[in-house]
């Protein structure tokens, strides 16, 4: 596989960066063999990467709770609505929020972390070290590291939208005085599980595969030395960050 | 370019002349632009991922820094290739690990990460992982770059051993003449990208031609320039100007 003869051209080295990465998801899904060694290194993974992120997700969260609650109460008052502050904070936040802001977040803490260790392990050549002993690097570097994205993700966007919850719990009945059996009711009667909740959580399945998939595919084609091990943590960040808006768009104008 | 098995076989050169290409060659990770590589009678190139692969399990490789993995111990690092290739118990593999390291003396650093050896340690943790599969091939990438003169001996004279004991065929890239001379049995010298000389150490050591003589005794002047190709045409034309 190569791209190199692409890259003078600005307009075809996207596409076939595109492809190329597109090729590397194959290559590493067709490498899946269900065995222990890959059990174990995904729960690793998943360790150090979701459960790692996840004090930066709820702190987040709480405070994305609290400020939206803010807002939307100070809107809500100029019509005399303001009870309906849960149902505007829970819609917003089960469908929108919750799962983009999680991927932006977890694309900047855990992303990066990824693109920079494979960078790395590059640069001290001991993928080349691997490939000799014939372990496939694929298979054993980034497979993990991708799977443990696309299962973490979820899992933090549904922490993210709890500590939201609680946040705006906190900020319009413990300070504004809100009535809770009204909050809660809302709440209650005008979400529904599988088209709010659900459809925030599979938008995150895809924004963690998306993230993930930039990561490893960044990561494991860095130039291996100092400045592309920095290069591929830059761009991973912008690439998901830009990725994630992009497909937020196209899957809610699937899934309303 | 024919390694006869079971001596320890160096390839030497001044710097940049291809030396590690040719390892990467016969280890399969460059393909050939012309010609052909073919390792215990398999023609490299010609093979799938999966054969490649295959083939690789009878390769060792020492890779010029040792190239560890930093996430693991000293131990996991060199049971690594056994838990990838071998259906060994977890005793097993213990036992074989805990004796290749106690053959390159360093047992008792089991537990260490790679990052509080020294460079010496960390060549020989290494070497116990290239051979700990009982490879019929060891190839080493500069394995004496960067040590002190005691762990660059130690180095040396575990290469030979291991060569012996295992009987092993070690392929040695290299540009330190006086430890090849005390190591090797056979030895090829490159140069302008070319085979220049071969043969023992003794041989080469009163070999008459130039370029040789030059390289064996590090000499400045010779057919082998160290200037930058690219350098020494800008000077010509910038020194031809009135």
């Amino acid at each position: 596989m190569n791209v190199h003869w692409t890259q003078k051209n600005k307009l075809l080295a996207p596409i076939a960066e595109t492809g190329h990465c597109g090729l590397f998801l194959i290559r590493m899904l067709s490498s899946i063999r269900l065995e222990r060694g890959l059990l174990i290194s995904t729960l690793q993974q998943t360790y150090l990467i979701g459960a790692r992120s996840l004090v930066i997700i709820m702190i987040c969260g709480f405070f994305v709770g609290m400020v939206l609650s803010l807002q939307s109460i100070n809107a809500l008052q100029q019509f005399g609505a303001s009870d309906q502050v849960s149902l505007l904070v829970g819609k917003s936040l089960f469908r929108e929020l919750g799962p983009v802001l999680t991927a932006l977040l977890f694309a900047g803490r855990a992303g990066t972390s990824v693109a920079a260790e494979i960078g790395l392990m590059k640069a001290t050549s001991q993928i080349d070290a691997m490939q000799l002993m014939a372990i496939d690097p694929v298979q054993r570097i980034a497979l993990p590291r991708f799977l443990a994205g696309l299962i973490s993700l979820p899992l933090l966007t549904a922490m993210f939208n709890a500590f939201a919850i609680l946040g705006a719990v906190m900020f319009s009945i413990g300070v504004m005085g809100l009535d809770p059996g009204i909050f809660w009711s809302k709440l209650q009667t005008g979400i529904y599980f599988g088209k709010d909740f659900m459809g925030g959580i599979w938008k995150s399945v895809v924004f963690g595969g998306l993230v993930s998939l930039i990561a490893v595919y960044f990561g494991y084609y860095a130039k291996p030395t100092g400045e592309g091990v920095g290069t591929a943590t830059t761009r991973t960040v912008v690439m998901s960050s830009v990725l994630v808006l992009i497909f937020d768009f196209i899957m809610t104008s699937f899934l309303i | 370019m024919d390694i006869p098995r079971g001596g320890v076989v160096a390839i030497m050169g001044p710097s940049g002349v291809g030396k590690t290409t040719i390892l990467r060659l016969i280890s399969g990770q460059l393909l050939p632009s012309r010609g052909s590589i073919e390792v215990n009678g398999k023609l490299i190139s010609s093979l799938s991922r999966r054969e490649l692969y295959e083939c690789r399990k009878e390769i060792g490789v020492l890779l010029q820094n040792g190239a560890l993995f930093t996430d693991l111990t000293v131990f996991e690092n060199i049971a690594t290739p056994l838990r990838e290739h071998t259906k060994l118990s977890e005793e097993e593999i213990t036992e074989r690990v805990l004796a290749k390291l106690e053959s390159v003396g360093l047992l008792g650093t089991q537990e260490l990460m790679p990052d509080s050896l020294s460079g010496g340690m960390a060549r020989r943790v290494a070497l116990a992982r290239a051979v700990i599969l009982n490879p019929k091939i060891v190839l080493f990438d500069e394995p004496m770059t960067g040590l002190d003169p005691i762990a660059m001996s130690t180095v040396r004279s575990l290469i030979r051993e291991t060569n012996d004991q295992l009987g092993l065929t070690s392929v040695i890239v290299t540009h330190n003449v006086d430890q090849m001379k005390k190591l090797v049995d056979h030895c090829f010298i490159l140069a302008g990208a070319r085979l220049i000389a071969e043969g023992s150490p003794q041989s080469l050591a009163q070999n008459e031609d130039p370029a040789v003589d030059q390289f064996m005794n590090g000499r400045v002047d010779g057919p082998i320039s160290f200037r930058y190709q690219a350098a020494t045409n800008s000077l010509n034309a910038s020194g031809s100007k009135p």
